[in-house]
């Protein structure tokens, strides 16, 4: 007799799986524990903020020409706060030469008085001389100093060669480079171009805060899929090794193919995972919402509006990408574990899949840079890497639909594949008559 | 609703597991298969329950090849045992019932009126890893019955249980069979065949060495055994008849093996000239003694495939 479509025994498997991970002390601990350190770690860059907004002792800037001060002034203001390696500049006021700079300034310079100070005066021949004496200079520090005195040099040099100033400032100006990609235009159709038109995949063309939320996105997706699959895999490859050790697997596999047991685990496993995952990020995501510390390092309304700033169409490929990535490599870890036989066995056979997993990283990490490249377009219907590469193409521009379907299909049938597969493996090598590896299995 | 499993074999790599097996088990009846560790019995019990393919022969159910549903409605115990350690007895006997496709009021009103039956009572929302080993071993044999099988498959069901537990499970046993249940199982222990079993096989080497019903089995070599108690002089009894051989010498009786044609009537003469006669009986042999005439040494633990090659199982350090 058929049993109930509820009993089907990779359901029965899945429900048991969910609840003893899901259903023990361990898990409530460790997911509440994990909660706590989320929320605190997000107030990590308010309080880097604030030891930033502490003031720094000065750095003196010695000149025998305070037009130069203004000039280092300006320079500074034209730096984003939080890029500036705590520098604040003070006009010295004493004698500007060199040897009275050095007697007058070294001793404060050693007893943490000020910071350090910045000597400008003649050098060789025309030549300004830019002198910087700190105590430990950082390179961060050596290099901000750097990018400050680079416009003094240009100016003097400038006005050697005799440039004006307007000249100097045309020559300056940054080279304007319009930007036309007929791929979303193709992909838009009617809208033949019209730039301002919205392609119906995609973002080329649109505007700047849809365009950083989604990046923001395809960032998350490929962040909190390796982080899942890393957190998780493991305990997916831990269920399929203790079956052997619970003994129970010989009335499994009495009740239940053997596919059927994986796809149970990877289940059952895998939703207690997201369940944990999912309670970490929307404690992350509450942080950033409502402590008043770390919503001030947002810019005013960037969650509303990046919210807003969302198609639908991406949250959609991101649910849809993110769930295939996830069991596709838990289906994979089951599947690589179902030869070892012994605990110790694990980290070796499930090795290749974290290896797979970082040239996935990779392979996205050079699909952001060119998206229409050749090794973006394999790299993103490469199943193992699909997920996270696909999902950075279509977020960066526009990808034919067919190719999105394919990059889907392939990553069921590796899925399927893995689950099948390991399956055969596992009934053989579970009831130890014989080792059987990948090769054979396949005969 | 009867089993039949014809010429089945089975080997893994050079190993030859099971050679020629057959026995039919009909429903309502209990099947015993006896013989030594590795002789085919886990092998054949598994070709039944499709764990593992025949290489030749068929086994079916019902006149029709045993399919996967079918096979999942079978009940099972596995020699070797286990349960999951962290869930309640509650949990596992649901989760079995589940897994061999029943469900709902009905199955956990049996869970609570099966775990009375065999006095699980206040055990019944422990974990199993806070349970004694026997008592384990009684919620994993409810586990394999609980779905109301029509053939019940238990491979040493017996084995490490204490007599009061061994009682239960033999009484829940012979209630199943009344039922209906076709039960096969397997056992070392000659005494439990004899007790419950319909039939038996004996198999050794992976194949049917002797079958019938235990009465047939027992007189199929024609022997007859003398069993003798007289106030301990049984040993003046025997002195007189030297072409006598005496396998067993016990303080309740003394048992020797008749040779053929031997007048079994003489014996009782002179037992009672000895003394007072407390036991005389002439029968075909125990079991025990075919077991050990057919097999050779008795608890012959070591068969050529035993262990190790292809079920590599330790008896030893079960999981509760």
């Amino acid at each position: 007799m058929e049993p109930m479509a509820n009993l089907r025994p990779w359901r029965v498997i899945a429900k048991r799986e969910f609840q003893e991970m899901a259903g023990g002390r361990a898990f409530l601990v460790t997911t509440i524990l994990g909660a706590v350190l989320i929320f605190a770690l997000s107030f990590v860059p308010a309080l880097i903020q604030y030891l930033k907004s502490i003031p720094e002792s000065p750095t003196r800037v010695v000149t025998a020409n305070p037009a130069y001060y203004q000039v280092l002034v300006a320079q500074v203001k034209a730096v984003p706060e939080s890029l500036r390696p705590g520098i604040r500049l003070q006009l010295d006021k004493g004698d500007p030469s060199w040897d009275a700079t050095q007697a007058r300034l070294d001793p404060l310079v050693r007893k943490g008085k000020i910071k350090g100070y910045l000597w400008i005066g003649r050098g060789d021949g025309e030549e300004l001389a830019f002198r910087y004496v700190a105590k430990d200079p950082g390179t961060s520090s050596v290099s901000f100093i750097r990018q400050l005195v680079q416009p003094l040099a240009t100016q003097q040099r400038a006005a050697r060669l005799g440039i004006p100033p307007q000249a100097l400032a045309a020559l300056a100006q940054p080279v304007s480079l319009a930007t036309i990609d007929l791929a979303a235009q193709v992909a838009d159709g009617a809208a033949a171009g019209k730039g301002a038109h919205k392609p119906s995949k995609g973002l080329a063309g649109t505007d700047s805060v849809e365009q950083i939320a989604t990046q923001i996105l395809s960032y998350f997706l490929l962040m909190s899929l390796y982080m899942a699959i890393l957190l998780y895999g493991n305990s997916i490859a831990m269920s399929v090794i203790n079956e052997k050790t619970s003994r129970v697997v010989e009335l499994l596999v009495a009740s239940a193919k053997p596919w059927e047991i994986l796809l149970g685990k990877v289940l059952g496993v895998g939703l207690a995972g997201l369940v944990q995952f999912g309670a970490w990020v929307a404690t992350g995501v509450l942080a950033m919402a409502t402590v008043p510390a770390v919503k001030s390092l947002l810019p005013a309304g960037a969650m509303t509006s990046a919210a807003q700033g969302l198609p639908l169409s991406m949250l959609l490929y991101f649910a849809l990408f993110f769930f295939l990535g996830y069991f596709m490599y838990a289906a994979l870890y089951a599947g690589f574990t179902a030869t070892a036989s012994r605990l110790e066995e694990v980290s070796q056979g499930t090795l290749p899949i974290t290896l797979l997993i970082i040239a996935g990283f990779a392979a996205s990490a050079i699909t952001w840079g060119a998206p229409g490249s050749i090794v973006g377009v394999v790299g993103s219907l490469i199943p193992f890497f699909a997920p996270m590469a696909m999902f950075t193409r279509v977020v960066m521009g526009t990808v034919p639909s067919w190719q999105i379907w394919l990059s889907i299909a392939l990553m069921v049938l590796t899925i399927w594949g893995s689950l099948w597969l390991g399956g055969r493996l596992y009934r053989a090598n579970v009831m130890r008559f014989r080792r059987v590896s990948w090769w054979r299995a396949l005969h | 609703m009867t089993l039949a499993v014809s010429s089945v074999a089975k080997s893994f790599g050079d190993v030859a597991a099971v050679r020629d097996v057959s026995f039919q088990v009909e429903p309502g009846t209990i099947f015993g298969l006896i013989g030594p560790n590795g002789a085919g019995k886990t092998t054949t019990m598994r070709m039944i329950l499709r764990i593992l393919d025949p290489d030749q022969g068929r086994i079916t159910w019902e006149g029709q090849p045993v399919t996967d549903p079918v096979a999942r409605r079978f009940g099972y115990l596995p020699e070797e045992r286990g349960l999951y350690p962290r869930m309640t007895v509650r949990a596992t006997l649901r989760f079995f019932a589940n897994l061999h496709g029943a469900q709902g009021p009905q199955v956990d009103k049996e869970i609570g009126a099966w775990i009375e039956k065999v006095a699980l009572d206040e055990h019944a929302g422990k974990k199993i890893e806070e349970l004694s080993k026997g008592n384990a071993q009684k919620v994993q044999f409810v586990a394999a019955l609980l779905h109301h099988p029509p053939l019940l498959i238990l491979d040493e069901p017996f084995s490490g249980l204490d007599p009061v537990n061994v009682r239960v499970l033999r009484d829940a046993l012979q209630s199943m069979a009344a039922q209906g249940t076709a039960i096969i199982f397997s056992s070392h222990q000659m005494e439990h065949v004899e007790e419950l079993c319909d039939h038996l096989a004996l198999i050794d080497h992976g194949r049917v060495i002797a079958h019938g019903s235990v009465r047939e089995v027992r007189q199929a070599s024609g022997q007859m055994f003398v069993r003798l108690r007289v106030q301990g002089r049984e040993e003046q009894v025997f002195q007189r008849f030297p072409e006598l051989s005496i396998i067993r010498r016990g303080e309740d009786f003394w048992e020797a093996r008749l040779p053929q044609g031997f007048d079994a009537r003489r014996i009782l003469q002179a037992a009672l000239e000895t003394g007072e006669v407390e036991r005389y009986s002439v029968e075909p042999p125990s079991l025990e003694q075919v077991y050990v005439d057919l097999v050779g040494q008795p608890n012959n633990g070591t068969g050529p495939q035993a262990n190790g090659s292809y079920a590599g199982y330790e008896p030893e350090g079960r999981q509760a």
